[in-house]
């Protein structure tokens, strides 16, 4: 490394020096910086990749506004997607805002109509079926001992008052005392 | 490597966040961060390629880096010091990602591409100085070195920061990066002139 400043080295290549008050002192080093400086240039990424980023960027700021609003109540839909669908190769963030769910009427109109009517009438019918079955229940006899034991008495009562001689029971029936 | 004059006192050329008014307003209205991405986004690309060395896990980390400087905005804080300007916050948070990416590419067992064959041709006013072997042979003679040094030089050469800003970056004494870049500056040299013998 010579000792002996080089005059004009930093003044040529400003970038070289990290202060004004600093310049390089070895030519090889010189010539090494004066490389870098020219080989490394500054790389920008592709138009693609930047527009994709300022659209999830322009979501992210939009969302981070709401929330600062208090804006959580305000979305018809709590559910949000973390990535845009790609369509066509065309981001969907550059088509509508990709951080929110779409909202149920609009959820309700990609649906087809047959579906919701099939949907309704088997719905409709489940709900008779049950209807049906619990009336029938109700009005089944109950075979406890006790019920059945309640139903006779008012089966003789009426008789009775009838003047009707009672029916024997199954006792009698099969020659019991 | 860098004399000093001794009549020449010491100063900070950087006091004031060239960034402020554009920090301020996106702090109010998280929109206007637009202005700042538009104008670090090749900055911080330049660095996540360099870096990496492959456009793909480049563009993964600079869009890491813009949402998380995004959502920290609020918090970010300027003071009356260079390492505290929106810049070197902004590379901060871009080495973090960087290193994090590191980590996942050497347990994915990936090879570091070559920076050579990523990078176009034809490199713009700059580039046309220099013969197309010398440069391949400064982004070879840059890749093999350290990664300290490495990453002291492209913020040097590539993004043009200052001792100061690179120290705040790294989070190093600036008299620890002008070592690293005494130090890379001589295997570069080394290495280019070994080169031009064979």
């Amino acid at each position: 490394m010579s000792q002996a400043p080089l005059p004009g080295a930093a003044a040529t290549h400003p970038s070289l020096a990290t202060r004004p008050s600093e310049t390089l002192l070895d030519p090889d080093l010189i010539e090494a910086a004066r490389i870098l400086h020219a080989a490394l240039v500054r790389v920008h990424p592709s138009f693609r990749f930047e527009e994709r980023l300022a659209n999830r960027l322009d979501a992210a700021a939009a969302r981070a506004r709401l929330d600062a609003e208090g804006g959580a109540e305000r979305l018809d839909d709590p559910i949000r997607f973390p990535r845009a669908i790609a369509v066509d190769g065309v981001p969907e963030a550059s088509r509508s805002a990709p951080w929110r769910a779409p909202a149920l009427a609009v959820v309700a109109a990609r649906v087809p109509r047959g579906a919701l009517l099939g949907g309704a009438i088997a719905s409709g019918v489940s709900l008779a079926g049950a209807a049906i079955l619990a009336q029938r229940w109700r009005s089944r006899p109950s075979r406890s001992v006790f019920a059945r034991a309640a139903r006779a008495a008012h089966r003789t009562a009426q008789r009775s008052a009838n003047g009707s001689r009672p029916r024997p029971g199954p006792a009698a029936r099969q020659g019991v005392a | 490597m860098f004399g000093r004059a001794k009549a020449e006192p010491e100063r900070d050329p950087i006091r004031i966040d060239v960034d402020r008014a554009a920090v301020v307003a996106a702090k109010r209205q998280p929109q206007r961060f637009a202005a700042l991405y538009r104008k670090y986004l090749p900055q911080v690309y330049s660095f996540a390629f360099y870096e990496l060395g492959n456009h793909h896990d480049a563009e993964d980390v600079t869009e890491r880096v813009f949402l998380s400087a995004l959502k920290g905005l609020p918090g970010f804080e300027e003071r009356s010091s260079v390492g505290s300007s929106f810049r070197v916050w902004l590379f901060r948070i871009a080495r973090n990602a960087i290193s994090n990416q590191r980590r996942t590419m050497a347990r994915r067992r990936e090879a570091p591409a070559a920076l050579a064959e990523q990078l176009p041709a034809e490199l713009g006013p700059d580039g046309v100085a220099l013969r197309r072997e010398e440069r391949a042979e400064a982004w070879s003679a840059v890749a093999r070195l350290p990664a300290d040094r490495r990453r002291a030089v492209i913020l040097r050469y590539v993004e043009e920061m200052s001792t100061a800003e690179i120290a705040a970056v790294m989070e190093r004494s600036e008299g620890a990066v002008r070592v690293l870049l005494h130090r890379a500056l001589k295997s570069v040299a080394r290495d280019l002139d070994r080169r031009s013998d064979t």
